[in-house]
């Protein structure tokens, strides 16, 4: 399968679990799909969602750290109250989007929005842009960095619900919400949901 | 969409400045640590994001006299905290400001200008300071806090097509005014665009804002633990360009080498040659003498070999103050173009 795979790396990252509110904000290891449809959207200039084109990840990171920050709470009093929480980020994050629409090459060349991974800190820079062909290989292969449906034959790992993409509306709905087994950490599989890159050596699950 | 991308470092010597509060592990109840993150066997420091837009908020408006966006809300003035035409910090800063379903909509501005954290280059050495209060009679009250010292890097991005533009559009991020600012946009002699959907300040307003958020880094001052530390927090080494992308193409120039922060020349020649269609004014890079002064031959010879093959583009190697001062032209330029 012909695909365009766009390598991007920056110096941190955070994902939040949908189900933490208040108080301590940990982050994922590795983004939901939500994310990377809207990093493409941010390159794109435009909103893009699954019916544009499919994606598949793989994202690694060097280590994991807390920040305290303070957050401002407004209530419906017009006052403000100020919270100091911690917040957990990964640090030199290093992501490969493999994307089934060949036509957003441009887009990452020139991307026309600045490029974040999570929040508005969180900049990244785009390595590489390149066509690639993911190819069919039966038997073992190593796949992790990336999240899978539930229920995929072969897949362990721990489970969280997350969303599919983002509605475009105010205020924004979760789209396609369903349980995902999250791989911040290759594991052996041997089934053939996944496709291979044969450069990087490491299986890619294409969602959408 | 047009950016100016920025790289800077910063000397730390002997620092603490930003601190993660008390450290549950340490031996004394209350040492302070310092922000760190670990990998493999090292530690790396960093200022959060959010503090070095704090340093830089606060230094606008020492420097610029920029009046800051207030953040207590008053029930009679309803839009004084979100209202980028009065005060330029909620511009260039962005905000959201929830209001409940009875008073309408909920005003969110992407900030134009984003940051990332300042992060060591190295792992760093942490040291563990002991101190006492012992001004007091009675028994002293030891205390112990955490310092540093090593080479912060730092990214930056603004967006200067939002600089001073605000749109209705009913999307996250981009509802950034009502019609209820009308009257806000009438006094500022605004430019009404696109059916009221997007109203611009005059240009030199504009201009004005976006250079002086450059201009304001060779005096930012800010961080945790001035008294006793005194850091000064203005980059040492700094590099400016205007893309008319939103890829960050300055995150490899620093790296560790055998241990010590160092510039890495070759890549930064590398992206200003492979982004050079991308890169749309003068690429202004600022180096403080007697900091890295090593590198000063190789960004030199880098220069030259540029200038002679890059046809639209002209690299200068300046001080960092003049780096700054000839950049904040070129933004105040792109406003006239």
């Amino acid at each position: 399968m012909r695909v365009l795979r766009v390598h991007l790396v920056g110096w941190t990252a955070s994902f939040r679990y949908p189900i933490f509110v208040t108080g301590y904000q940990p982050t994922l290891p590795v983004p939901p799909v939500s994310t990377i449809y809207g990093l493409i959207s941010a390159a794109k200039g435009e909103y893009i969602t699954p019916k544009d084109t499919k994606v598949g990840y793989v994202m690694r990171s060097d280590a994991k750290g807390i920040d305290l920050e303070t957050i401002y709470m407004l209530s419906n009093d017009n006052s403000v109250k100020s919270n100091i929480y911690k917040r957990e980020f990964l640090l030199n994050p290093d992501l490969y989007v493999y994307l089934t629409n060949l036509s957003f090459k441009d887009a990452f060349k020139k991307p026309e929005y600045s490029l974040l991974l999570g929040r508005s800190s969180d900049l990244m820079m785009v390595e590489e842009v390149k066509e690639i062909d993911l190819v069919q290989k039966h038997g073992k292969k190593r796949v992790g960095g990336t999240v899978v449906p539930f229920g995929e034959e072969g897949i362990w790992g721990p489970l969280q619900a997350l969303p599919m993409y983002f509605s475009n509306t105010i205020p924004r709905e979760a789209i396609r919400i369903r349980p995902y087994y999250v791989l911040g950490d290759f594991i052996e599989y041997e089934g053939d949901s996944f496709w291979y890159d044969e450069e990087l050596d490491w299986g890619v699950y294409i969602h959408g | 969409m047009n950016n100016v991308n920025g790289f800077i470092l910063i000397d730390a010597p002997a620092s603490a400045l930003n601190n993660a509060g008390p450290d549950i592990g340490a031996k004394t109840e209350n040492t302070i640590a310092v922000k760190k993150i670990r990998r493999g066997r090292g530690e790396y420091v960093y200022v959060s994001g959010q503090a070095f837009r704090y340093w830089i908020r606060n230094s606008l408006e020492n420097i610029f006299r920029w009046e800051l966006s207030p953040i207590e809300r008053e029930s009679k003035i309803a839009f004084t905290a979100a209202n980028p035409f009065k005060y330029p910090d909620d511009d260039v800063f962005g905000y959201m400001k929830a209001i409940g379903k009875k008073s309408g909509t909920t005003l969110t501005r992407v900030s134009p200008f984003k940051c990332s954290p300042l992060i060591s280059v190295t792992p760093v050495n942490i040291v563990n300071d002991f101190g006492v209060m012992a001004r007091h009679e009675g028994d002293p009250v030891p205390y112990e806090h955490q310092f540093y010292s090593t080479v912060l890097k730092g990214i930056f991005s603004l967006d200067l097509d939002s600089v001073g533009r605000f749109s209705s559009v009913n999307k996250t991020g981009y509802m950034n005014i009502t019609q209820a600012y009308k009257e806000e946009w009438e006094t500022h002699n605004c430019i009404v665009e696109e059916d009221g959907k997007v109203i611009s300040l005059p240009v030199d307003i504009r201009g004005k804002r976006a250079s002086e958020l450059i201009g304001v880094l060779p005096y930012i001052f800010g961080g945790a633990k001035q008294t006793s530390h005194l850091t000064d927090v203005s980059p040492k080494f700094i590099v400016l360009a205007i893309l008319n992308c939103g890829n960050n193409i300055f995150m490899n120039i620093a790296v560790d080498e055998k241990g010590e922060a160092a510039i890495n020349v070759k890549a930064l020649k590398e992206v200003i040659l492979d982004y050079q269609e991308n890169i749309i004014s003068d690429l202004y890079i600022g180096k403080r003498e007697g900091f890295m002064d090593e590198y000063n031959e190789d960004l030199k010879h880098m220069l030259d070999e540029l200038n002679s093959t890059l046809s639209n583009i002209k690299v200068h190697l300046l001080t960092v103050n003049d780096a700054v001062s000839n950049f904040q032209q070129v933004v105040s330029g792109f406003y006239k173009r």
